[in-house]
């Protein structure tokens, strides 16, 4: 949610129990402001919140240009933001592996356990352990949120000729129809699945617009539970992997944004509740 | 100059596709550019040629199906009934009691707390709810919470008859009594066939149903997935739709009659599966500020059994704040009853028969008592503090939070169960509410892993079947020897019959 636009979004996110009290908007109006000319970021979009079982981690975004990349920032009370650090792909490995709740403590330790394979001694492998902070899991998690659930309609972004991602200001919505199929979403990330497209399934695709990968080839199936809301005002999309994180998108305006109020979890048995 | 011509035929050569050529295309954008003159328009010529060709792109499918009636007027149609304007001021004298509480007024304290549905929405459920106590014979009717589904929400009341006005209970099915059908065997064996074996398997008798107004049925519920939709009634909870949903994990689709497919298997629809989860969320969650609600001591007899019944204490006065944050909870108890493991708040021996029953079988009276007596199920009492709640995953099971830190003196309490995540409640002084917006799903600190089905029968190993050992090439000459051998002598003795 852009920090501009916060209150048209949160009339279309409340429907699904995502909203913000008075005193946080105000906070939110205020610190994210600030926040973005201390670091000099271009924009500043509040994403979400992780709920702790002592207190919740508000998180926020910056970005200087259109492209996928973005600093992540957190806050306890949505005043004062720390930085969230970068998280190297072998430690994010380790996050993900922890178990159970956030504490609400940024520096409560977790300890992980790993086999270590290739170190064969006497019985083959080595249990090594190591201690995570909670602030490092919170970046990992946010990244991994970012990385499965961070969506776009699709031609809301283009690439350029010079292989920029850039925000289309050509993009007037999604019909009405369109915006109710599955199809119409793109993961904002650097493509996966589109790479093992084959070329007869790429050449019915416009270069342009489809550069990143369709939320419809999502696995399982079915992970994504996408409804008209508000009186077919909006199109909600909720994912079910990531319990908690909500898009919407108003059919013929330019208007879509997204925020997550989860506890910061992902539903790895949704394979036995998809009805 | 063949050239040139060369040339302007390839850029006026249209495309197969769009119908357009690039000399067309480059002169519409170099007269937009000359139209317009933006600034620096040789970083803007690429979406103006984008923008162009967007403004010339016909669909594919220019044939649209067009609803009768699109969603968005039916929605609103249905909203429309609520919308309703009370002309007459009710007079201050007679102060009817109100069905409906100031449900925006509970809103704005969970919104404070950062929980709700928004204030239209909350305004519609409102409008929604009121409708309902217009419609049915209500006593007091109250927002449940909302259910997350996978096509649609629910929208859930929870609401209690006016005294006389309850629902007659409705004839328990005896699935015992339901005239078997014919067996097929029967027929075979008429034609000389051998009958199939018939299954020994006898399920385990239901549990009696708790009756409105008791235990799990103490309150019914009603459901619509959008305010100003019909109201739905639940059907009340039965034992085995609370023991089975304990033992499944599913998503809800939204539509009240989507079959369930779960194994153990869930003997109903959706809409049992809704009410078993209202029940259980409910016994879990539902909770009050320590003193709001107290024991009647003139129906207090000391008895434990009588303590199924509380009533408002009107002398309360609210817990100061501190008070409702206390760490380890001592400020809130469940109002709720707990759900034993039988899936009723009342415990019943199953090995017991009914009644009717009893008098039939009075002669099998000794065999039972030989039956192992089954310890009583036990649980909590009503008015337990939350302290004394589990942990969930090492964690407690309940976060406290201040509203507001801005000024604390104006803030409320609000709880969230740790359990059943997205079940909320808030107190200040003398009001507090409950709310559950969430999916459904109880808190699984271990990844959910569902019953395994029970092992394949053995095969069946009886000694009347027994299996020949095949032949050798050897036995099979000497069996045709002996088989030419007695042919022959049958032939000899023709021979001799004819002789005779």
């Amino acid at each position: 949610m852009d920090v501009q636009s916060l209150s048209p979004a949160l009339d279309h996110l409340s429907s699904s129990g995502i909203v913000l009290s008075t005193e946080r908007r105000v906070s939110l109006d205020t610190s994210l402001t600030l926040l973005m000319h201390a670091e000099k970021l271009k924009q500043v979009k509040y994403w979400g919140r992780i709920q702790g079982v002592a207190a919740d981690y508000h998180i926020a975004q910056g970005s200087n240009d259109d492209g996928y990349a973005t600093k992540s920032f957190y806050s306890m009370d949505c005043i004062r933001w720390a930085q969230l650090p970068e998280i190297h792909p072998v430690l994010a490995k380790s996050c993900a592996k922890i178990r159970g709740r956030f504490t609400g403590n940024p520096s409560h330790e977790f300890t992980v356990e790993a086999i270590r394979s290739e170190e064969t001694k006497g019985d083959g492998s080595i249990v090594v352990t190591t201690t995570i902070t909670e602030e490092k899991r919170l970046a990992a998690a946010v990244a991994a949120i970012d990385k499965e659930t961070r969506i776009v309609p699709r031609g809301a972004y283009r690439m350029t000729p010079s292989d920029v991602v850039e925000r289309n200001h050509g993009f007037g919505g999604l019909s009405h129809q369109a915006a109710g199929k599955i199809e119409s979403y793109m993961h904002f990330r650097q493509p996966i699945t589109l790479l093992s497209k084959s070329p007869l399934e790429r050449a019915r695709m416009d270069q342009g617009l489809d550069f990143m990968d369709s939320i419809s080839d999502d696995i399982p199936k079915n992970c994504w539970s996408i409804q008209y809301q508000n009186g077919s005002k909006a199109v909600v999309l909720r994912s079910l992997i990531w319990p908690g994180f909500v898009f919407f998108h108003t059919p013929n305006s330019p208007l879509f944004g997204h925020a997550y109020v989860g506890t910061g979890q992902r539903n790895n048995d949704l394979i036995f509740e998809l009805p | 100059m063949a050239d040139f011509e060369s040339a302007k035929a390839f850029l006026l050569q249209a495309s197969d596709h769009s119908g357009l050529s690039v000399y067309e295309h480059l002169s519409t954008l170099i007269t937009r550019l000359l139209d317009e003159r933006p600034n620096n328009a040789a970083d803007v010529v690429e979406q103006l040629s984008f923008q162009i060709k967007a403004d010339k792109f016909a669909p594919e499918d220019s044939l649209k199906d067009q609803p009768e009636t699109p969603d968005n007027v039916l929605t609103a149609k249905a909203r429309s009934t609520l919308l309703k304007h009370e002309t007459e001021i009710p007079e201050d004298e007679a102060e009817p009691e109100q069905v409906v509480p100031n449900l925006l007024d509970l809103a704005r304290y969970f919104a404070d707390a950062d929980v709700g549905l928004g204030e239209q929405e909350m305004f519609r459920i409102f409008l929604a709810l009121k409708q309902l106590a217009e419609q049915q014979p209500l006593k007091s009717v109250t927002f449940w919470g909302k259910i997350f589904g996978t096509e649609q929400d629910y929208i859930i009341a929870e609401a209690e008859y006016r005294e006389g006005e309850e629902p007659q209970p409705e004839e328990e099915e005896r699935p015992d009594e339901q005239p078997e059908t014919p067996d097929e065997g029967e027929e075979d064996e008429e034609n000389g066939v051998t009958p199939l074996p018939k299954s020994t398997y006898k399920p385990p008798p239901d549990l009696p149903t708790e009756e409105y107004g008791a235990g799990t049925n103490k309150k019914v519920y009603f459901v619509c997935n959008e305010p100003g939709q019909e109201w739905h009634l639940l059907p009340n909870v039965k034992p085995k739709h609370i023991s089975v949903c304990r033992q499944i994990r599913k998503r809800f689709t939204g539509r009240l009659d989507a079959p369930v497919v779960a194994y153990p298997p869930f003997a109903g629809t959706e809409m049992e599966l809704l009410r078993a989860q209202i029940a259980r969320i409910t016994a879990g969650t539902h909770v009050s500020p320590v003193g709001y609600f107290t024991f009647d001591e003139e129906e207090d007899d000391g008895d434990d059994e009588a303590r199924d019944n509380f009533i408002v204490d009107e002398e309360f006065e609210g817990k100061s704040l501190a008070e409702l944050l206390e760490a380890d909870l001592s400020g809130w108890v469940h109002h709720a009853p707990y759900i034993l493991p039988q899936g009723r708040s009342k415990w019943v021996n199953p090995n017991l028969k009914g009644e009717e029953d009893e008098l039939d079988e009075e002669d099998e009276d000794e065999d039972e008592e030989e039956e192992e007596e089954i310890e009583p199920e036990a649980g909590p009492p009503l008015l337990t503090p939350l302290q004394n709640d589990d942990d969930v995953d090492g964690l407690p099971a309940w976060s406290t939070r201040l509203s507001s830190t801005a000024h604390p003196a104006y803030a409320c309490v609000r709880v969230s169960s740790n359990r059943w995540p997205g079940a909320h409640a808030f107190a200040v002084d003398r009001k507090f509410a409950n709310i559950y917006i969430g999916d459904g799903l109880k808190y699984q600190a271990e990844p959910f892993s569902p019953q395994l089905p029970p092992p394949a029968q053995v095969e069946y190993s009886g000694e009347d079947v027994a299996e020949a050992v095949d032949p050798t090439r050897q036995e099979e000459e000497e069996f045709e020897a002996q088989m030419a051998e007695e042919e022959e002598d049958d032939l000899d003795d023709e021979d001799e019959d004819e002789d005779d």
